[in-house]
């Protein structure tokens, strides 16, 4: 008897696993190639399944319920609200409503519906569906509002001033079963463009009805919507993966008359390491992938299988100043520190390209933005050594210089973006120190002026300024009365002024004014300072065709359609 | 024995109670809280703090965690902040990906381990020998995070031979939770070899420390055992190799090894927690992260128990294990 007889089994385990790998050759994924797909006039085709990798699940299925993009991006495609954005911008374009008026004091909204719609599980699209679905969210009382969860219905609070007695809109109602009105406390700018938030489109109210509670988890038996894919029960996968299937019956049709959607499924995978992610649509087992850093952009472009889409900004990234810290209480040190930052240099070393240097708090494109103001402050660090001298701090000073621990659009490496801020401020004689922590305490210590200067940034809901401008400059408001705005210390009544009178202006050509004197005022005071709007990236497979990627960070795939 | 048995088991009480104790505490010392981890970056402290008062986290923190224990002996795991969903329910669903995970780990790492380590030992000095402890002890010093991006890389970015992430498909009927056996059960091949695609990179990255460990303790418990008068008695009578290395030599050697598998178990846990997150593996490890990370204060609470449960219970049978391997041994 030979000793080797001992390596037998040993190598037969090591052959077994080596050949178990080796025998799979041919490329995987968790849901079957679009073998179905049929190709139509025009180019476009049809059937298939679109396999989408986003970095997390999603929380409950109730769109008016949820504030995190991977959550949006699946319940959009199932519900839709009375208007939508244009593909590429905002202007406001018919969704279930077809038309829409103002009464001369802008207090009274009146929605002509679509007619004919219908909802995923057959019943009708109708005012009275629009009118349970605003009550819900307006009235803490109405029976509908299903058991409190998490952030209740945060966008409405957010977006139309409370609840109950607090809210804007103050009464909905059915004229008749095709017309809504809304009736408003007073005059509200951004009225339209919140109506065609993703938060705020109409479930079925069947769906509500039969499981006011649950028909939102992932036990639903209906989750209703009007839009051009549906889910059945069963089709979430709780940490992995929810699939939508075609709405045969939706409404809309194509400019050539053919029928939407063009797919015949989507599934969206929670794939959350961004290595992996990338990792598999590089592997061809999903065909799109997004929230990933530009550190990936070579890689994706060097495949010839893959392409990068990139998503219009609109979002801001920009540096928090702390008026309660000295010497950051004054205007010269804060230019000085505007006027250090060479922003061009860091959007090519560390933004892949994929962003635009920022000269204010609104991005290109927007109501309000002001094309007169092309730079924020021209980078000069001579110049801005001088403005230090001039208020007395010739050798410098200083400084704690936060970045976030986390990756998020207009920052998607904060530390290394902190790290070339440190090395410009050095240049004028500021000493940055470098400071981090946890997100949840970070989000905290920043409103609470924790810090001195930070990193922190906004990606925009609606495409509205007020949405940008007053979420960072209004007032904190304490027994009703003003007091300097919460992350900052940054007091200017002029300022909050003309956004409140900018809030209730309905006539858009002076809202943009108010808006353009306010960044004005901005920029004089230098309470923060605007420094990047970033593209986010979208990285897809060739075949991928009709997938345009909208602002806000979210679209439905109405028109998207695989290729060759 | 089974009084034994049943003492330890009494015994887990007190130790899943100081658990519990602990990690309450360490989730509420941290820096941050649930209601700014769930509300959006422009809420007013008005709002965090209305937030943090209904989810009860107003109160102090004795009655916090006396509300807490008391729940959890009804065996009321609570609500997930985040999630708003039972926690048990959840559990349920991540639960048997990490054991699937898990046991196959430990099932590569032991067979594959122990066949090296004897091998090893009996071919002493050889030129296997020095080969498979070369690799242990670079198995024992690779970081997984690391192994487990570069195994993606190649088998799955590059080769195409494996899927990079994930568990892919879920079988239509879920018995046990573990892919590969549901689809086995329901008799889909096709469904089990995917699965177990997906399975296998995973389950190797986990493998390779436990694996290493391992391989090293049975190669010097072997050897050690190989030198004692009893095996050159063995050899001595005449006995063939495979008597003497299965009958004498292996069940004495396999003691010490047993031990380090226990513990390794608990590597394991905690492996399991990076393993996932690289191949985005929806099971507890990925869950406990992102509950920390969402200050999911009711997740994170559980799934620490589940661990320290698991591992409490695998020490216990690594314990009960040494009477049948070592009959000396006696139970008091």
């Amino acid at each position: 008897m030979t000793k080797r007889f001992w390596s037998v089994p040993a190598l037969t385990v090591i052959l077994a696993l080596v050949m178990g790998a080796c025998s799979q050759t041919t490329p995987t994924g968790t849901s079957a190639a679009p073998a179905t797909a049929t190709t139509a006039a025009g180019g476009v085709v049809t059937g298939g399944t679109f396999r989408f990798g986003q970095s997390g699940d999603i929380t409950v299925l109730d769109p008016w319920n949820v504030t995190d993009g991977n959550s949006l991006l699946v319940t959009r495609q199932i519900f839709e609200s009375l208007v939508d954005y244009e593909p590429t911008g905002f202007k406001i374009v018919p969704k279930l409503a077809e038309t829409w008026s103002t009464s001369a004091d802008g207090k009274t909204w009146t929605f002509n519906l679509r007619k004919g719609v219908k909802f995923h599980d057959g019943t009708d699209f109708n005012a009275d569906a629009v009118v349970l679905n605003f009550n819900r969210a307006m009235n803490t009382k109405d029976p509908n509002r299903g058991k409190p969860i998490g952030d209740e219905y945060a966008y409405w609070g957010d977006q139309w001033n409370g609840f109950d007695a607090d809210s804007i809109i103050t009464k909905v109602e059915a004229k008749d079963a095709n017309t809504v009105l809304f009736t408003t406390k007073t005059a509200f700018g951004p009225f339209l463009a919140n109506m065609a938030m993703p938060t705020f489109p109409i479930v079925s109210p069947k769906s509500i009805k039969d499981d006011v509670d649950g028909w939102m988890t992932v036990n639903t038996k209906g989750a209703a919507g009007t839009g051009p894919f549906l889910i059945k029960p069963g089709a979430w996968q709780k940490g992995q993966q929810i699939t939508l299937e075609k709405n045969p019956s939706y409404w809309a049709k194509d400019k050539d008359g053919k029928a939407l959607p063009y797919l015949d499924k989507v599934v969206f995978r929670f794939i959350a390491d961004e290595s992996a992610r990338v990792a598999e649509l590089r592997a061809g087992s999903v065909d799109a992938i997004r929230d990933f850093s530009p550190a990936n952009i070579p890689t994706i472009k060097a495949d010839p299988n893959l392409q990068i889409v990139a998503r219009p900004s609109f979002n801001i990234a920009y540096l928090g100043i702390n008026q309660g810290v000295k010497p950051l209480d004054n205007l010269n040190v804060r230019k000085a520190i505007a006027m250090a930052v060479d922003k061009s240099a860091i959007v090519q070393a560390l933004y892949a390209g994929e962003a635009k240097a920022a000269s204010q708090f609104l991005v290109p494109g927007m109501l309000g933005y002001d094309e007169s103001i092309t730079e924020f402050y021209k980078f000069d660090q001579a110049g801005a050594k001088k403005l230090l001298a001039d208020a007395g701090f010739a050798t410098g000073f200083t400084v704690d210089l936060w970045y976030m621990p986390v990756s998020r659009p207009y920052y998607p490496d904060a530390k290394k973006v902190a790290e070339a801020f440190a090395a410009d401020l050095a240049k004028i004689g500021i000493t940055a120190n470098l400071k981090s922590e946890d997100w949840t305490p970070y989000r905290k210590d920043a409103r609470e002026n924790k810090f001195g200067l930070w990193l922190l940034g906004w990606t925009g809901d609606n495409g509205d300024p007020d949405n940008f401008l007053n979420v960072f400059f209004h007032p904190k408001v304490v027994d009703g009365k003003d007091t300097p705005i919460e992350a900052g210390n940054w007091s200017s009544p002029p300022t909050w002024d003309l956004l409140r009178k900018a809030q209730v202006e309905i006539d858009t050509a002076k809202r943009a004014d108010l808006y353009k004197q306010a960044s004005k005022l901005v920029q004089q005071d230098v309470p923060r300072i605007p420094m990047f709007h970033a593209n986010p990236p979208t990285g897809t497979s060739k075949r991928v065709q009709g997938f345009v990627p909208h602002p806000t960070g979210g679209e439905a795939f109405t028109l998207v359609y695989l290729g060759k | 024995m089974y009084r034994y048995i049943a003492r330890r088991l009494l015994a887990v009480i007190p130790t899943l109670f100081g658990v519990s104790i602990i990690v309450f505490l360490f989730l509420r010392l941290i820096p941050g809280d649930p209601a700014t981890a769930i509300l959006r970056e422009n809420a007013t402290a008005e709002q965090i703090t209305a937030l943090n008062t209904r989810l009860g986290l107003g109160k102090p923190l004795n009655e916090q965690y006396i509300d807490y224990l008391s729940k959890i002996v009804r065996g009321d795991l609570g609500e997930g902040y985040f999630t708003r969903s039972p926690v048990i329910d959840d559990l349920g669903r991540r639960f048997p990906a990490t054991v699937e995970l898990a046991l196959s780990a430990v099932l590569i790492a032991t067979v594959l381990g122990i066949a090296l380590g004897v091998v090893a030992a009996i071919r002493r000095g050889s030129l296997f020998d020095y080969g498979t402890m070369t690799l242990s002890l670079i198995g024992v010093s690779m970081p997984i995070f690391w192994l487990g991006l570069m195994a993606i890389y190649l088998f799955a970015v590059d080769l195409r031979w494996l899927p990079p992430s994930t568990r892919g498909e879920q079988p239509e009927t879920l018995r046990t939770g573990l892919f590969t056996i549901d689809y086995l059960l329901s008799g889909d091949v096709a469904g089990f070899v995917e699965a177990a695609k997906h399975l296998f990179l995973p389950a190797v990255v986990l493998a390779t420390v436990p694996l290493a460990v391992i391989a090293r303790q049975t190669r010097s418990a072997m050897l050690e055992v190989l030198s004692q008068d009893f095996v050159r008695t063995a050899w001595s009578k005449g006995l063939r190799e495979r008597a003497v290395v299965t009958r004498h030599v292996l069940k004495n050697a396999m003691l010490p090894v047993i031990t380090v598998v226990g513990l390794q178990v608990g590597a394991l846990l905690s492996g399991a927690v990076l393993t996932e997150t690289v191949f985005s593996w929806p099971g507890l490890g990925t869950f406990v992260l992102e509950a920390i990370v969402q200050r999911d204060y009711p997740v994170v609470q559980s799934i620490v128990l589940v661990f320290a449960l698991i591992f409490v219970l695998v020490n216990l049978l690594v314990d009960v294990s040494y009477g049948w391997l070592d009959p000396r041994i006696r139970y008091g």
